[in-house]
């Protein structure tokens, strides 16, 4: 997995390869402010409450402006986040203090309200407690009462540090969406009178297989090729491993799903530098130089599923972790283990049915028995609503027909593939197999 | 490594079936669909999967689609421009 390092190819677009030394330096900056934006947003909201989240975010927003200006001219500061922190709390202090006095407040109600700079503890606070802030937002942010699609949104920009942009590109919907989706989110948190310190162990415990979801989904965005840029598809994913750890590794989230999910995202991060080529170009499994896959994240994978198998109960994140551990430990597609693939997804269609985990084991049993078992395992699938919105399941159904030389079904299936499928970029693909199944056809 | 390979060996209809321990797991929220996706390998890098780059002429995606490995396996690539994104083109 792979933050922007600095001798890193952007594809912006230009027509060179080499990135020039500012624009280098600007992407370690936004990187660092990424972190530190989620760290701070959380640390502030839970200081000042979540009535004044914006201001929060103006306050950290106005903190960095001052560091992109100050740090070139004097250097950047020995603890820079200290130094955010710092200049956020103050100019939140500052703003508070002048509202008051225009709302003609009495002394006695701003001292009570506002903390007085003196007394607030300037310093950056313990790394525990920073951990512990993020966390308590990453609840508040998948507060059930909050829109599932805002949801999302709102982790992306409070927890992940991204703009409404970025957010857009990620979630394929237009920046005006994104913007009211996080307003209407935060009046409702307000309404709501949602307060990170509020939450109780019984709280966390009751809403953490929904922010498991959450977590999970932003590495799907990732993880998925519908995004058209890189970048973003790969902060998707490290900003979802890095709350997964978070809550791996934390007192009130830790516990065997906090840690197979942690297994199940290390190992298809550890494929996704191997999965683009060198031009950006998406590489099947068969495809990938699988020497590129990284062991690191593998190891750290293992570690945690060995963990995770100590930890019951069993969770479908432990079926997919075991999925995942498989191909990686693959040396080849050939020496894939399918048998063992294939009991792995028997068990999480048993955990969590869905005819998406139906779809997938059944590709699974095609490799492993043959394709005419896969076509059985496929034709045993309550496929309504695959039939009508997924266009791998149609995808999957010509992969199986070709290779039986069904080929007047699998050219019908691979139509409708095209027909539903979501992007042009996949449209083009399906396109793609239509021609070679073409070939074929000739050939047969 | 060796422990979860073990532990996997021993999955049975026993441990599943102790599923009353089981946490409701919360819906993964999807956007327009009805269907729950997720990173799957066997659909998404088995079946499906498919390539964009950005680059400043058509004729510098063809240069790029060049370095393709499915050229070497007999395939062919087809360059195309997306809509909804002329403007990076």
């Amino acid at each position: 997995m792979s933050a922007p390092k600095p001798n890193e190819t952007r594809h912006s677009g230009t027509s060179t390869d080499s990135v020039s030394p500012t624009s280098t330096s600007d992407q370690l900056v936004d990187h660092f402010f990424r972190h530190e934006y989620g760290q701070l947003v959380a640390s502030l909201t839970r200081r000042f409450g979540v009535r004044n989240w914006e201001l929060a975010e103006d306050a950290i927003q106005y903190a960095m402006s001052r560091a992109m200006g100050g740090w070139s001219r004097q250097g950047i500061p020995q603890n820079p986040a200290a130094w955010l922190h710092r200049v956020a709390s103050n100019h939140m202090l500052d703003v508070l203090r002048r509202e008051s006095r225009q709302e003609s407040l009495d002394e006695a109600t701003l001292t009570e309200n506002v903390p007085s700079r003196e007394t607030v503890n300037l310093k950056l606070p313990e790394n525990e407690r920073l951990n512990d802030d993020l966390l308590r937002m990453i609840f508040v942010c998948c507060h059930p009462e909050v829109a599932a699609e805002s949801q999302l949104a709102l982790a992306l920009k409070t927890l992940c540090g991204f703009g409404n942009r970025e957010i857009a590109r990620s979630l394929l919907t237009t920046e005006m969406s994104v913007a009211k989706r996080l307003t209407r989110a935060k009046q409702r948190l307000r309404e709501l009178r949602v307060e990170p310190s509020d939450l109780d162990e019984v709280t966390i415990r009751n809403r953490l297989p929904h922010v498991h979801s959450v977590v999970y989904l932003l590495f799907n965005e990732g993880y998925s090729s519908s995004l058209p840029d890189r970048l973003i598809r790969e902060e998707l994913c490290e900003e979802a491993v890095r709350l997964a750890l978070l809550m791996a590794e934390h007192p009130l989230t830790q516990g065997g799903e906090s840690s197979a999910l942690l297994a199940l995202l290390l190992f298809h991060a550890a494929r996704l530098d191997a999965r683009i080529d060198a031009n950006g170009v998406m590489l099947l499994l068969k495809e990938q130089d699988r020497s590129r896959w990284d062991r690191r994240l593998m190891a750290e994978g293992y570690r945690w599923l060995d963990r995770a198998t100590g930890q019951g109960p069993i969770s479908r994140f432990h079926a997919e972790a075991l999925i995942a551990a498989e191909h990686c430990y693959a040396q080849s597609l050939d020496e894939t283990n399918w048998h063992r693939i294939v009991q792995a997804y028997d068990l999480l269609c048993r955990l969590a049915p869905s005819p998406i985990h139906d779809l997938n084991r059944a590709i699974a049993i095609g490799h492993h028995h043959g394709p005419d078992a896969g076509t059985k395992a496929l034709s045993q699938i309550e496929s309504d609503r695959l039939e009508r919105d997924y266009y791998l399941w149609h995808a999957a159904r010509a992969d199986l027909a070709a290779q039986t030389k069904n080929f007047n079904f699998a050219r019908q299936a691979l139509e409708q593939a095209r027909d539903l499928a979501p992007t042009n970029a996949e449209k083009e693909l399906i396109c793609r197999k239509l021609d070679a199944l073409g070939e074929d056809t000739a050939q047969s | 490594m060796a422990k979860w390979g073990e532990w996997f060996q021993k999955l049975g209809a026993a441990i599943i079936d102790g599923g009353d321990a089981l946490l409701p797991v919360g819906k993964v929220i999807t956007s327009n669909s009805a269907v729950t996706d997720g990173p799957f390998i066997e659909a998404k890098e088995l079946v499906g999967g498919y390539s964009i780059v950005e680059a400043d002429s058509i004729d510098h995606a063809a240069e790029m689609a060049k370095g393709c490995p499915v050229l070497t396996h007999g395939g062919n690539v087809e360059v195309r421009q997306l809509a909804g994104y002329s403007d990076s083109l």
